[in-house]
């Protein structure tokens, strides 16, 4: 094996000294001939005898050197290089055609291989990922017998008591940690003489780092071994270092006030890295079961696996050690919260760039045959000099291997200008917490070179078996008439491009329509422009504060805030529907029933009277909320729970009660019944919410604070933002406001992925859709040259103008129904899959349109070469024949 | 009467350059075309320049090395030398070569025929 190697490469590096070898052979040679002539001589010749007969014996020294060289070489190179000069002087014949199809192919690249890095950035954040598989999420899942809804798998979050337990007894773990469930809004003060900023804030356990494998950008994380030493600290983001500190390199043990307490900077975390809440900072935090104040904080618990372990195992053991309640103890891997795109989304979105580079190359296959179409006669005369069908089929194959190169190299440039263009659209929305380099990336490089070879081999064969004479006599001559007389195979790559066409038409537009539906209905449902929401808590030690004074703050924020002119209404809820946070399930059950079927799930959410009005949820059973209802045990349930719990009969006037264990649970009366309120054009259903009192924030033991202030405004909300801000402050001077604005701001970053998503979809269907035409058209453009005497005849027998479009037209509309036909089923089942992601039905009037709009580029795409055709002057025609 | 010149065996070429260098240590092309003209005593038709391929092929395997030198009538001239992988190359042929012919020769003698 190693000699045949050795020889191969040592013929291969021959190639390189083909004229050093040409000229030492040459030396050779005339030594030798020299010698023989002498010996001639020697023998009594006269020297052109001598010289006559040492030609005769040694032979043509021209030939003998081609034989020597040709045996020094690999052929395939000599071919190659021959095919590679053919292919260019056909490339200079018809630069536009072949520009075409380089620019069809390196669309299709680009695509491709931007998806790909793209895909690849929100899919998982590679230089700083969490250090292999193995880490998890630690979370109680409802019991088995529960549904699910809206595509999650509900589930609560671990205590501080389950942190510790874990922590202390399990053994399938080699680190575990805890990282706070929500961002914090902290003020910070930066330096002695500039005022606070405002900086969303991490708690995590000092082990945080170190457990997820992540490296600092400048100097260290939290010590995992010491709980202590680091506790007056700070990590901060690399965002936040570039624009709180303009990457000052002398930020290390730069001391900030942070909430009024002196941290000290030690380190910098790399670009990128904002895990898990969007984090400007990372704080230290322990909780302790003996600090009251952690006695019921939800935490995101973390944990890698030990050595030898595994994941059921694991589980195993966090049952065996005991639950809340009737939940189970599940491993969830952390790529499910670290990943911006869902692993459907990921595959959803990679299928997308591979029908757009699937259609880019069907294209290209379509615009080569109709060049290989114009060269039948060339490759007949081929055959005729005695040229084999391997060597045309190869030359067809140089020819595209030399278009496959040609447009990955286009790729590359319009790579890096997509890349830069990507890169200032996400520093734009940089909220959204990816980031994307003005870089070229080496993935991209060399998944396009792979897809361009790809390319190059089907796309190519078939246009090499086109370009075989139909008079050989050969089986692939033979094949070749066969299939293209009775089957039509000469139409196969626009047929399969328009099927691919029309799923990815099909797929885009349910999209697009699911996300402008939702955002039509978003806007007019809320009347968005003139909603303010605001984030409020209090300075200090949220537990210094007694209950009566929380509940007489409440009263007066919204006493005060509706006196304000311009004000029409003010309400409280303690989550806002579109603040982009994943709603988390509670089980809840309806009185007179113990048993685990009459339990369901459903979102919580506290509310202050007028929060429906705000809203516009309209009020379909029962009575709206009051004044009165602060102190009262009641609730409103959506459309949803009700249809899931009472089967059509009225709920108003039964119980509910959650059943989570944290909370105190006690009977509610349900007085009301309201519609749904969809939060997000990306998921499944509506959420089923169980609405009550905002007074249970307050008179609950487990949830603290944070409530959120909803405002409606006579004009638009902008302009109330620093009077609402002033007026707040008013009220109480230690009430913290965080994120003052507009509501649909967190609903627009909470659908960044899905936004941007969408926008690729569209704008593949875009190209797909240039792409096709561009085909439709040259394909159309080789019907008529292959007919156009066929069309002058028919002109001169007296057919009209009419006739011939109609003819044409039935060439391209008969393509087009077999490519609808072949992709329909596909689109259909697509259509079905896309129902996972979407909230909206798939409806027949998104297929028609979608198929309509095909349809109508196609049937204009084959009219224009039709028109030119039916002008032509037979008697011209005829006589150049 | 003309002696009958015998053609080539194709494969045999090779062989035959290598016994030479092998037999006759380092020659220039002309000379291994004389040598095996003169074993062969002139029975042998082959012209000589397709000696030269089988040159390029045997050094490109390194069977044979070549180093350029001067010839007999003082003139630059490439020689060429069997190398310890040709020699080993040469061994095996022959005794390859020595089966083959047995049988044959076995065969074509044979008094019960084939």
């Amino acid at each position: 094996m190693m000699s045949w190697l050795n020889l191969n490469l040592t013929r291969a590096l021959t190639l390189f000294g083909k004229d050093s070898l040409d000229r030492e052979l040459r030396e050779e040679l005339h030594c030798h001939l020299e010698l023989l002539i002498e010996e001639g001589r020697l023998e009594g010749m006269t020297y052109e005898e001598a010289r006559r007969r040492a030609f005769w014996i040694l032979g043509n020294p021209e030939v003998i050197r081609e034989n020597s060289i040709g045996a020094a070489t690999p052929q395939f190179f000599d071919h190659l290089l021959v095919d590679i000069k053919l292919g260019l002087a056909d490339l200079k014949k018809c630069p536009a055609l072949y520009s075409a199809a380089v620019l069809m192919l390196a669309s299709g690249l680009v695509t491709a291989g931007m998806t790909l890095v793209i895909a690849s950035f929100w899919h998982k954040t590679p230089s700083y990922g969490p250090g292999g598989q193995e880490v998890f999420l630690i979370n109680h899942y409802a019991p088995k017998g529960i549904g699910k809804w809206n595509g999650f798998e509900a589930h609560f979050v671990p205590n501080t008591a389950d942190f510790i337990r874990w922590k202390t007894g399990a053994k399938s773990f080699s680190e575990i940690c805890i990282a706070s469930l929500l961002p914090k809004s902290v003020n910070a003060t930066l330096s002695p003489n500039s005022g606070s900023t405002a900086l969303s804030a991490s708690f995590v356990g000092p082990e945080f780092f170190h457990l997820l494998g992540v490296k600092p950008y400048l100097g260290r994380t939290f010590d995992p071994a010491s709980s202590t030493t680091d506790w007056r600290s700070v990590v901060l983001s690399r965002k936040s270092w570039q624009t709180l500190f303009h990457s000052d390199s002398q930020i290390l043990n730069r001391v900030i006030a942070i909430e009024g307490t002196d941290r000290r900077v030690i380190g910098v975390m790399p670009e990128g890295f904002l895990f898990p809440n969007n984090s400007d900072i990372w704080l230290p935090q322990q909780p302790s079961s003996s600090n009251p104040a952690f006695q019921f904080h939800g935490w995101l618990v973390l944990a890698r696996l030990a050595p030898g372990h595994n994941e059921s195992g694991a589980e195993a053991e966090l049952n065996a050690m005991g639950s809340e309640g009737t939940s189970l103890n599940r491993l969830q891997p952390i790529s499910d919260i670290y990943d911006q795109i869902s692993p459907f989304q990921f595959r959803l979105l990679l299928s997308a760039a591979g029908t757009v580079f699937a259609i880019a190359c069907f294209s290209a296959w379509t615009l080569i045959r109709v060049r290989i179409g114009a060269r039948q006669q060339e490759f007949a005369a081929q055959v005729v000099l005695g040229a084999s069908p391997g060597r045309i089929v190869r030359q067809v194959l140089a020819q595209f291997f030399l278009l496959g190169s040609a447009a990955w190299i286009c790729s590359i440039p319009t790579s890096i200008l997509a890349t830069w263009i990507l890169f200032l659209w996400t520093r734009r929305s940089g909220e959204g917490g990816w980031f994307f380099a003005p870089k070229l990336y080496m993935i991209e490089v060399l998944v396009t070179m792979a897809l361009a070879a790809l390319a190059v081999v089907p796309c190519g064969i078939f246009p090499a078996i086109n370009a075989l004479p139909g008079r050989s006599l050969l089986r692939a001559g033979v094949l070749r008439s066969v299939l293209h007389e009775r089957f039509r195979l000469g139409s196969l790559p626009l047929v399969f491009q328009l099927s691919f066409a029309i799923v990815l038409f099909v797929g885009a537009g349910t999209t697009f329509r699911a996300f402008f539906l939702s955002w039509l209905s978003f806007s007019h449902q809320h009347n968005s422009a003139t909603l303010l929401a605001a984030n409020i808590s209090f300075n200090g030690a949220d537990s210094a504060i007694t209950k009566p004074e929380v509940n007489g703050l409440y009263k007066k924020i919204q006493e005060d805030l509706a006196s304000m002119p311009g004000i029409i209404s003010v309400s409280l809820t303690n989550a806002l529907p579109f603040d982009g946070t994943p709603a988390v399930g509670n089980e809840v059950q309806i009185e007179g029933s113990s048993s685990r079927l009459h339990t369901d799930l459903a979102v919580i959410r506290n509310v202050a009277p007028g929060y429906f009005t705000q809203l516009s949820i309209p009020l379909l059973q029962g009575r709206p909320t009051e004044t009165s209802d602060r102190e009262a045990n009641v609730a409103w349930i959506s459309n949803s729970l009700a249809h899931s719990f009472f089967h059509g009969e009225s709920p108003i006037g039964r119980r509910i009660r959650t059943v989570n264990p944290r909370e105190v649970s006690h009977w509610m009366t349900i007085v009301g019944v309201v519609g749904d309120l969809r939060t997000s054009p990306f998921s499944n259903g509506p959420e089923p919410t169980l609405y009550r009192s905002y007074q249970e924030s307050v008179n609950s033991e487990t949830v603290l604070l944070p409530q959120n202030i909803l405002l409606r405004t006579t004009r638009s909300s902008e302009q109330y933002r620093p009077l609402v801000a002033a007026r707040l402050r008013g009220i109480n001077p230690s009430l913290r406001i965080h994120n003052l604005g507009f509501l649909p701001e967190g609903y627009w970053r909470s659908i960044n992925v899905p936004v941007a998503l969408t926008m690729l979809f569209a704008m593949f269907s875009a190209i797909a859709l240039l792409l096709t035409a561009a085909s439709v058209y040259g394909a159309q453009c080789h019907w008529v040259a292959e007919r156009r005497r066929e069309i002058a005849i028919r002109i001169a027998s007296g057919a009209s103008r009419r006739h011939v479009l109609g003819m044409g037209l039935r060439h391209g509309v008969t393509i087009l129904l077999l490519g609808l036909g072949a992709g329909t089923p596909v689109a259909i089942a697509t259509a079905y899959l896309l129902r996972h992601w979407l909230w909206i039905p798939v409806e027949l009037s998104t297929f028609i349109s979608c198929s309509a709009a095909l349809a109508c580029i196609v049937c204009c795409a084959s009219s224009l070469p039709l028109l030119s055709a039916s002008k032509i002057e037979p008697v011209s025609i005829l006589r150049s024949e | 009467m003309k002696t009958k010149r015998a053609e080539l065996l194709p494969g045999t070429l090779d062989f035959m350059v290598l016994k030479t260098l092998d037999a006759m240590g380092a020659m220039h092309g002309y000379g291994i075309a004389r040598r095996i003209e003169q074993v062969s005593r002139d029975l042998l038709r082959m012209n000589q320049g397709t000696l030269y391929p089988a040159l390029v092929r045997l050094e490109q395997k390194r069977l044979i090395s070549s180093k350029w030198g001067v010839s007999e009538n003082n003139r630059r001239a490439k020689f060429y030398s069997i190398s310890s992988a040709g020699r080993k190359q040469l061994i095996a042929e022959t005794e390859n070569w020595d089966r083959i012919a047995g049988v044959i020769v076995r065969l074509l003698h044979d008094p019960q025929g084939a």
